[in-house]
Protein backbone atom coordinates (compact mmCIF):
# COMPACT_ATOMS: atom_id res chain seq x y z
CA UNK A 1 0.00 0.00 0.00
CA UNK A 2 3.11 2.27 0.76
CA UNK A 3 4.93 1.38 -1.88
CA UNK A 4 1.55 2.73 -4.52
CA UNK A 5 1.60 5.97 -2.34
CA UNK A 6 5.06 6.65 -2.37
CA UNK A 7 5.03 5.90 -6.52
CA UNK A 8 1.99 8.09 -6.95
CA UNK A 9 3.84 11.16 -4.79
CA UNK A 10 6.53 10.67 -6.86
CA UNK A 11 4.88 10.88 -9.92
CA UNK A 12 2.61 13.93 -8.51
CA UNK A 13 5.76 15.79 -7.58
CA UNK A 14 7.52 15.09 -10.80
CA UNK A 15 4.25 16.42 -12.90
CA UNK A 16 3.71 19.20 -10.39
CA UNK A 17 7.93 20.23 -11.44
CA UNK A 18 7.62 19.71 -14.80
CA UNK A 19 4.67 21.70 -15.37
CA UNK A 20 5.82 24.61 -13.11
CA UNK A 21 9.13 23.97 -15.87
CA UNK A 22 7.49 24.02 -18.94
CA UNK A 23 5.13 27.64 -17.33
CA UNK A 24 9.04 29.60 -16.44
CA UNK A 25 10.33 28.37 -19.51
CA UNK A 26 7.91 29.26 -21.68
CA UNK A 27 8.14 32.47 -19.87
CA UNK A 28 11.50 33.03 -20.05
CA UNK A 29 10.66 32.55 -24.01
CA UNK A 30 8.65 35.09 -24.68
CA UNK A 31 8.15 37.14 -21.48
CA UNK A 32 10.20 40.34 -23.43
CA UNK A 33 8.61 39.60 -26.72
CA UNK A 34 5.15 39.77 -25.07
CA UNK A 35 6.38 43.29 -23.45
CA UNK A 36 7.79 44.64 -26.19
CA UNK A 37 4.34 44.22 -28.22
CA UNK A 38 2.56 45.54 -25.33
CA UNK A 39 4.71 48.88 -25.99
CA UNK A 40 4.57 48.48 -29.92
CA UNK A 41 0.65 48.21 -29.90
CA UNK A 42 0.17 51.14 -27.29
CA UNK A 43 2.47 53.21 -29.42
CA UNK A 44 0.80 52.32 -33.35
CA UNK A 45 -2.25 52.97 -31.53
CA UNK A 46 -1.84 56.33 -30.43
CA UNK A 47 -0.29 57.39 -33.83
CA UNK A 48 -3.07 55.64 -35.47
CA UNK A 49 -5.62 57.52 -33.52
CA UNK A 50 -3.75 60.50 -34.77
CA UNK A 51 -4.55 59.36 -38.38
CA UNK A 52 -0.58 58.60 -39.29
CA UNK A 53 -0.14 56.09 -41.97
CA UNK A 54 1.86 53.57 -40.47
CA UNK A 55 2.18 51.20 -44.00
CA UNK A 56 5.88 52.66 -44.57
CA UNK A 57 7.30 52.84 -40.78
CA UNK A 58 10.11 50.79 -40.33
CA UNK A 59 11.01 52.22 -37.10
CA UNK A 60 8.23 53.06 -35.08
CA UNK A 61 9.81 54.02 -31.66
CA UNK A 62 11.67 56.53 -33.37
CA UNK A 63 8.56 57.55 -35.17
CA UNK A 64 6.29 57.76 -32.39
CA UNK A 65 8.84 59.92 -30.76
CA UNK A 66 8.97 62.07 -33.43
CA UNK A 67 5.42 62.86 -33.44
CA UNK A 68 4.11 62.26 -29.76
CA UNK A 69 4.92 64.51 -27.57
CA UNK A 70 4.29 62.10 -23.85
CA UNK A 71 3.25 64.75 -20.74
CA UNK A 72 3.70 63.24 -17.55
CA UNK A 73 1.18 64.71 -14.78
CA UNK A 74 2.53 66.98 -12.22
CA UNK A 75 3.90 65.64 -8.77
CA UNK A 76 0.26 66.65 -6.75
CA UNK A 77 -1.63 63.76 -8.88
CA UNK A 78 1.12 61.06 -8.52
CA UNK A 79 -1.38 58.29 -6.38
CA UNK A 80 -3.11 58.11 -10.24
CA UNK A 81 -0.81 59.12 -12.37
CA UNK A 82 -1.40 59.41 -16.25
CA UNK A 83 0.43 61.16 -19.59
CA UNK A 84 -1.27 63.10 -22.16
CA UNK A 85 0.00 62.01 -25.62
CA UNK A 86 0.12 65.31 -27.99
CA UNK A 87 0.30 65.16 -31.69
CA UNK A 88 3.43 67.74 -32.39
CA UNK A 89 1.73 68.72 -35.15
CA UNK A 90 -2.16 69.06 -34.77
CA UNK A 91 -1.93 69.47 -30.92
CA UNK A 92 -4.70 66.63 -30.41
CA UNK A 93 -4.46 64.97 -27.12
CA UNK A 94 -4.96 61.33 -26.54
CA UNK A 95 -5.33 59.87 -23.10
CA UNK A 96 -5.78 56.19 -22.15
CA UNK A 97 -8.93 54.66 -20.03
CA UNK A 98 -8.28 51.78 -17.93
CA UNK A 99 -9.23 49.94 -14.80
CA UNK A 100 -8.42 52.46 -12.41
CA UNK A 101 -11.39 54.77 -13.81
CA UNK A 102 -14.12 52.09 -14.29
CA UNK A 103 -14.91 48.45 -15.81
CA UNK A 104 -16.59 46.66 -18.21
CA UNK A 105 -19.55 44.49 -17.60
CA UNK A 106 -17.19 41.12 -16.92
CA UNK A 107 -13.81 43.26 -17.03
CA UNK A 108 -11.51 45.94 -17.70
CA UNK A 109 -11.83 47.80 -20.92
CA UNK A 110 -8.78 49.15 -21.70
CA UNK A 111 -8.20 51.81 -24.79
CA UNK A 112 -7.61 55.91 -25.85
CA UNK A 113 -9.33 58.55 -26.03
CA UNK A 114 -8.49 61.02 -28.32
CA UNK A 115 -9.76 64.49 -28.43
CA UNK A 116 -8.97 67.46 -30.53
CA UNK A 117 -7.02 69.97 -29.46
CA UNK A 118 -10.07 72.33 -27.71
CA UNK A 119 -10.17 68.96 -25.80
CA UNK A 120 -13.37 68.48 -25.80
CA UNK A 121 -14.07 66.75 -29.23
CA UNK A 122 -13.72 63.08 -29.91
CA UNK A 123 -11.29 62.95 -32.77
CA UNK A 124 -11.07 59.02 -32.26
CA UNK A 125 -11.59 55.95 -29.61
CA UNK A 126 -9.29 52.90 -29.56
CA UNK A 127 -9.74 50.06 -27.85
CA UNK A 128 -7.18 47.33 -26.65
CA UNK A 129 -8.45 44.90 -24.75
CA UNK A 130 -11.72 43.98 -22.70
CA UNK A 131 -13.47 41.09 -21.67
CA UNK A 132 -16.88 42.14 -22.48
CA UNK A 133 -19.45 39.09 -23.85
CA UNK A 134 -18.86 38.29 -27.43
CA UNK A 135 -21.25 39.02 -30.09
CA UNK A 136 -22.98 41.15 -27.77
CA UNK A 137 -20.75 43.43 -25.53
CA UNK A 138 -17.66 42.79 -27.40
CA UNK A 139 -19.13 44.86 -30.07
CA UNK A 140 -17.48 48.21 -27.95
CA UNK A 141 -14.61 47.23 -30.47
CA UNK A 142 -16.60 47.43 -33.60
CA UNK A 143 -15.48 49.94 -35.85
CA UNK A 144 -19.20 50.84 -36.62
CA UNK A 145 -19.49 52.02 -32.86
CA UNK A 146 -16.08 53.31 -32.23
CA UNK A 147 -16.71 55.21 -35.08
CA UNK A 148 -20.06 56.64 -34.13
CA UNK A 149 -17.84 58.11 -31.06
CA UNK A 150 -15.99 60.39 -33.47
CA UNK A 151 -17.30 64.44 -33.66
CA UNK A 152 -19.16 63.77 -30.22
CA UNK A 153 -18.35 66.16 -27.39
CA UNK A 154 -17.31 64.87 -23.93
CA UNK A 155 -18.91 68.15 -21.98
CA UNK A 156 -21.06 68.42 -20.02
CA UNK A 157 -20.87 64.99 -20.43
CA UNK A 158 -21.04 62.13 -22.83
CA UNK A 159 -24.46 59.66 -23.03
CA UNK A 160 -24.48 56.35 -24.48
CA UNK A 161 -28.48 55.39 -24.65
CA UNK A 162 -31.14 54.18 -27.03
CA UNK A 163 -31.72 55.93 -29.99
CA UNK A 164 -34.61 58.47 -29.68
CA UNK A 165 -35.72 61.01 -32.23
CA UNK A 166 -34.71 64.10 -30.79
CA UNK A 167 -31.09 62.91 -29.67
CA UNK A 168 -29.89 61.95 -33.01
CA UNK A 169 -28.15 65.12 -33.69
CA UNK A 170 -27.38 66.20 -30.42
CA UNK A 171 -23.34 66.56 -30.06
CA UNK A 172 -23.90 64.46 -26.30
CA UNK A 173 -25.28 61.65 -27.38
CA UNK A 174 -23.91 58.32 -28.81
CA UNK A 175 -26.35 55.18 -29.28
CA UNK A 176 -25.82 52.67 -27.54
CA UNK A 177 -24.97 48.85 -28.78
CA UNK A 178 -28.41 46.49 -29.55
CA UNK A 179 -28.45 43.85 -27.22
CA UNK A 180 -25.60 45.03 -24.99
CA UNK A 181 -27.18 48.10 -22.84
CA UNK A 182 -25.13 47.44 -19.37
CA UNK A 183 -21.44 47.33 -21.37
CA UNK A 184 -23.29 50.43 -23.54
CA UNK A 185 -23.61 52.32 -19.68
CA UNK A 186 -20.32 50.88 -18.24
CA UNK A 187 -18.25 52.61 -21.04
CA UNK A 188 -20.22 55.91 -21.27
CA UNK A 189 -19.25 55.86 -17.06
CA UNK A 190 -15.57 54.87 -17.94
CA UNK A 191 -15.07 57.66 -20.78
CA UNK A 192 -16.65 60.56 -18.78
CA UNK A 193 -14.54 59.39 -15.18
CA UNK A 194 -11.27 58.86 -17.98
CA UNK A 195 -12.08 62.15 -19.21
CA UNK A 196 -12.86 63.72 -16.07
CA UNK A 197 -10.11 63.20 -14.63
CA UNK A 198 -7.64 64.50 -17.11
CA UNK A 199 -9.49 67.48 -17.81
CA UNK A 200 -8.76 69.12 -14.05
CA UNK A 201 -5.24 67.92 -14.51
CA UNK A 202 -5.21 69.65 -17.65
CA UNK A 203 -6.94 72.57 -16.71
CA UNK A 204 -4.27 72.95 -13.80
CA UNK B 1 -9.72 4.38 -56.40
CA UNK B 2 -12.82 2.01 -55.77
CA UNK B 3 -9.92 -0.39 -53.64
CA UNK B 4 -8.31 2.32 -52.05
CA UNK B 5 -11.56 3.10 -51.09
CA UNK B 6 -12.41 0.12 -48.94
CA UNK B 7 -8.52 -0.80 -48.17
CA UNK B 8 -8.87 2.78 -46.40
CA UNK B 9 -12.10 1.69 -44.22
CA UNK B 10 -9.70 -1.17 -42.66
CA UNK B 11 -7.06 1.54 -41.13
CA UNK B 12 -6.92 2.83 -37.98
CA UNK B 13 -6.01 5.84 -38.49
CA UNK B 14 -9.17 6.51 -40.79
CA UNK B 15 -11.97 5.12 -38.75
CA UNK B 16 -10.24 7.48 -35.56
CA UNK B 17 -10.35 10.17 -37.92
CA UNK B 18 -13.74 9.62 -39.31
CA UNK B 19 -15.39 8.84 -35.69
CA UNK B 20 -14.44 11.74 -34.09
CA UNK B 21 -15.55 13.83 -37.01
CA UNK B 22 -19.14 12.48 -37.67
CA UNK B 23 -19.95 9.08 -35.34
CA UNK B 24 -18.82 10.32 -32.21
CA UNK B 25 -18.98 14.14 -33.14
CA UNK B 26 -18.16 16.09 -29.93
CA UNK B 27 -20.85 18.24 -29.62
CA UNK B 28 -23.81 16.22 -31.65
CA UNK B 29 -23.09 13.31 -30.50
CA UNK B 30 -21.71 13.08 -27.14
CA UNK B 31 -23.09 16.43 -26.02
CA UNK B 32 -19.59 17.57 -25.01
CA UNK B 33 -18.32 21.48 -25.53
CA UNK B 34 -21.40 22.88 -25.61
CA UNK B 35 -21.01 25.57 -23.18
CA UNK B 36 -17.97 27.23 -24.90
CA UNK B 37 -20.12 26.52 -28.55
CA UNK B 38 -22.76 28.18 -27.18
CA UNK B 39 -20.93 31.62 -26.00
CA UNK B 40 -18.58 31.85 -28.73
CA UNK B 41 -20.29 30.91 -31.91
CA UNK B 42 -22.32 34.19 -32.79
CA UNK B 43 -19.74 35.17 -34.83
CA UNK B 44 -18.15 32.92 -37.28
CA UNK B 45 -14.09 34.59 -36.83
CA UNK B 46 -14.59 33.39 -33.13
CA UNK B 47 -15.81 30.48 -34.16
CA UNK B 48 -12.70 29.88 -36.21
CA UNK B 49 -10.54 30.65 -33.83
CA UNK B 50 -11.82 28.99 -31.07
CA UNK B 51 -12.10 25.78 -32.95
CA UNK B 52 -8.03 25.84 -34.07
CA UNK B 53 -7.44 26.34 -30.67
CA UNK B 54 -9.07 23.38 -29.17
CA UNK B 55 -7.99 21.59 -31.98
CA UNK B 56 -4.42 22.55 -31.25
CA UNK B 57 -4.71 21.97 -27.22
CA UNK B 58 -6.70 18.67 -27.85
CA UNK B 59 -4.10 17.20 -29.91
CA UNK B 60 -0.76 18.05 -27.70
CA UNK B 61 -2.43 16.80 -24.43
CA UNK B 62 -3.94 13.83 -26.04
CA UNK B 63 -0.23 13.37 -27.03
CA UNK B 64 1.59 13.74 -23.67
CA UNK B 65 -0.75 11.60 -22.19
CA UNK B 66 -1.15 9.22 -24.76
CA UNK B 67 3.23 9.31 -24.24
CA UNK B 68 3.34 8.93 -20.25
CA UNK B 69 0.35 6.57 -19.93
CA UNK B 70 1.64 3.73 -18.64
CA UNK B 71 3.11 5.77 -15.92
CA UNK B 72 0.14 7.72 -14.52
CA UNK B 73 -1.02 6.08 -11.41
CA UNK B 74 -4.92 5.86 -12.04
CA UNK B 75 -6.15 7.90 -8.62
CA UNK B 76 -4.48 11.03 -9.82
CA UNK B 77 -5.10 10.71 -13.91
CA UNK B 78 -8.12 12.83 -13.48
CA UNK B 79 -5.60 15.38 -12.19
CA UNK B 80 -2.93 14.95 -14.10
CA UNK B 81 -5.20 15.81 -17.24
CA UNK B 82 -6.35 18.98 -15.62
CA UNK B 83 -2.25 19.95 -15.18
CA UNK B 84 -1.37 18.64 -18.54
CA UNK B 85 -4.24 20.65 -20.31
CA UNK B 86 -3.38 23.69 -18.11
CA UNK B 87 0.14 24.11 -18.85
CA UNK B 88 -0.61 23.95 -22.60
CA UNK B 89 -3.09 26.02 -22.79
CA UNK B 90 -1.25 28.80 -20.71
CA UNK B 91 2.13 28.26 -22.67
CA UNK B 92 -0.18 27.85 -26.06
CA UNK B 93 -1.59 31.52 -25.16
CA UNK B 94 2.39 32.71 -24.46
CA UNK B 95 3.37 31.83 -27.36
CA UNK B 96 0.38 33.27 -28.85
CA UNK B 97 0.74 36.53 -27.54
CA UNK B 98 4.97 36.77 -28.29
CA UNK B 99 4.42 35.55 -32.28
CA UNK B 100 1.12 36.52 -33.20
CA UNK B 101 -0.46 39.28 -31.06
CA UNK B 102 -2.66 40.14 -33.40
CA UNK B 103 -4.28 36.66 -33.46
CA UNK B 104 -4.10 36.60 -29.50
CA UNK B 105 -5.96 39.53 -29.21
CA UNK B 106 -8.95 38.96 -31.25
CA UNK B 107 -8.99 35.18 -29.51
CA UNK B 108 -8.58 36.98 -25.95
CA UNK B 109 -10.73 35.24 -23.41
CA UNK B 110 -11.35 32.35 -25.50
CA UNK B 111 -7.77 30.60 -25.32
CA UNK B 112 -8.08 30.24 -21.22
CA UNK B 113 -11.48 28.81 -21.44
CA UNK B 114 -10.35 26.08 -23.88
CA UNK B 115 -8.92 24.69 -20.29
CA UNK B 116 -12.92 24.29 -19.20
CA UNK B 117 -13.47 22.32 -22.26
CA UNK B 118 -15.03 19.14 -21.75
CA UNK B 119 -13.67 17.46 -25.03
CA UNK B 120 -10.24 18.35 -24.19
CA UNK B 121 -10.47 16.21 -21.30
CA UNK B 122 -12.95 13.75 -22.50
CA UNK B 123 -10.66 12.50 -25.32
CA UNK B 124 -8.02 11.78 -22.83
CA UNK B 125 -9.89 9.63 -20.73
CA UNK B 126 -11.51 7.81 -23.44
CA UNK B 127 -8.91 7.64 -25.61
CA UNK B 128 -5.23 8.90 -25.09
CA UNK B 129 -4.46 7.38 -21.82
CA UNK B 130 -5.18 3.74 -23.55
CA UNK B 131 -4.18 4.66 -26.73
CA UNK B 132 -0.33 4.97 -28.57
CA UNK B 133 0.53 8.79 -29.39
CA UNK B 134 0.30 8.80 -33.08
CA UNK B 135 -3.79 7.21 -32.75
CA UNK B 136 -4.32 9.72 -29.85
CA UNK B 137 -2.94 12.89 -32.03
CA UNK B 138 -5.43 11.93 -34.93
CA UNK B 139 -8.16 10.91 -32.40
CA UNK B 140 -7.65 14.56 -30.75
CA UNK B 141 -7.23 16.15 -33.94
CA UNK B 142 -10.80 14.47 -35.47
CA UNK B 143 -12.49 15.67 -32.47
CA UNK B 144 -11.31 19.25 -32.69
CA UNK B 145 -12.14 19.59 -36.14
CA UNK B 146 -15.96 17.58 -35.15
CA UNK B 147 -15.87 20.77 -32.72
CA UNK B 148 -15.23 23.08 -35.23
CA UNK B 149 -17.26 22.14 -37.75
CA UNK B 150 -20.25 22.44 -36.09
CA UNK B 151 -19.21 25.93 -34.09
CA UNK B 152 -18.69 27.46 -37.59
CA UNK B 153 -22.21 25.66 -39.25
CA UNK B 154 -23.67 27.13 -36.17
CA UNK B 155 -21.68 30.79 -36.34
CA UNK B 156 -22.73 31.02 -39.75
CA UNK B 157 -26.23 31.13 -39.16
CA UNK B 158 -26.14 33.03 -35.70
CA UNK B 159 -23.77 35.82 -37.53
CA UNK B 160 -26.17 35.92 -40.43
CA UNK B 161 -29.32 36.22 -38.43
CA UNK B 162 -28.55 38.57 -35.64
CA UNK B 163 -25.68 40.86 -37.22
CA UNK B 164 -27.04 40.39 -41.42
CA UNK B 165 -23.02 39.60 -41.83
CA UNK B 166 -20.69 36.75 -42.25
CA UNK B 167 -17.29 37.38 -41.29
CA UNK B 168 -18.18 40.79 -40.37
CA UNK B 169 -18.78 40.91 -44.30
CA UNK B 170 -22.28 43.10 -44.24
CA UNK B 171 -24.35 40.57 -46.47
CA UNK B 172 -28.48 41.17 -45.59
CA UNK B 173 -29.32 44.76 -46.54
CA UNK B 174 -29.58 48.22 -44.73
CA UNK B 175 -33.39 47.14 -43.69
CA UNK B 176 -32.36 44.11 -42.49
CA UNK B 177 -34.04 44.25 -38.43
CA UNK B 178 -31.17 42.18 -36.28
CA UNK B 179 -32.65 39.27 -34.54
CA UNK B 180 -30.46 40.09 -31.50
CA UNK B 181 -32.12 36.58 -29.68
CA UNK B 182 -29.56 34.65 -32.20
CA UNK B 183 -26.53 36.98 -30.20
CA UNK B 184 -27.14 35.08 -26.99
CA UNK B 185 -27.90 31.91 -25.38
CA UNK B 186 -31.30 31.35 -26.18
CA UNK B 187 -30.76 31.20 -29.95
CA UNK B 188 -27.55 29.33 -29.94
CA UNK B 189 -29.99 26.83 -27.65
CA UNK B 190 -32.14 26.47 -30.42
CA UNK B 191 -29.61 26.49 -33.24
CA UNK B 192 -27.60 23.92 -31.44
CA UNK B 193 -30.77 21.80 -31.07
CA UNK B 194 -31.66 22.07 -34.84
CA UNK B 195 -27.77 20.93 -35.26
CA UNK B 196 -28.17 17.93 -33.27
CA UNK B 197 -31.52 16.91 -34.35
CA UNK B 198 -30.71 16.91 -37.83
CA UNK B 199 -26.96 15.45 -37.82
CA UNK B 200 -28.76 12.50 -35.63
CA UNK B 201 -30.90 11.93 -38.02
CA UNK B 202 -28.18 12.05 -40.77
CA UNK B 203 -26.23 9.85 -38.88
CA UNK B 204 -28.97 7.55 -37.81
CA UNK B 205 -28.08 8.11 -34.37
CA UNK B 206 -30.62 7.47 -31.98
CA UNK B 207 -30.58 6.90 -28.12
CA UNK B 208 -32.41 3.87 -26.90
Amino acid sequence: MNKVYSKMLVFVLIMGSSAGLMLVGGDLLTGNQIEINQINLKQRTILQSHDYDLASVTDLASYYGEKIEVIEAPESYKDLPVYFYRDRESEDITIAFDKRFGSGVWGPIVGYLTLESDFMTIKSVAIISQKETPGLGAKVTTAVFLNSLVGKQMEPRLVIDKIQADTIEDLNYVTSIIGATRTSVAFQNLLNTTYGYHKTIWED
Amino acid sequence: MKKFLIRLNYQKWYNVLRDGIARNNPIVVTVLGICSSLAVANMVENAIAMGIGVTLVTMLSSAFIALIRNLIPSQVRMVTYMVVISTFTIVFEMFLKALTPDIAERLGAYVGLIITNCIVMGRAEAFAVKNPVRYSTIDAFASGMGYTFVLIMMSLIRELLSNGSILNIQLLGENWINWTIFAIAPGGFFIISLFIWGLRVWLKYYEE
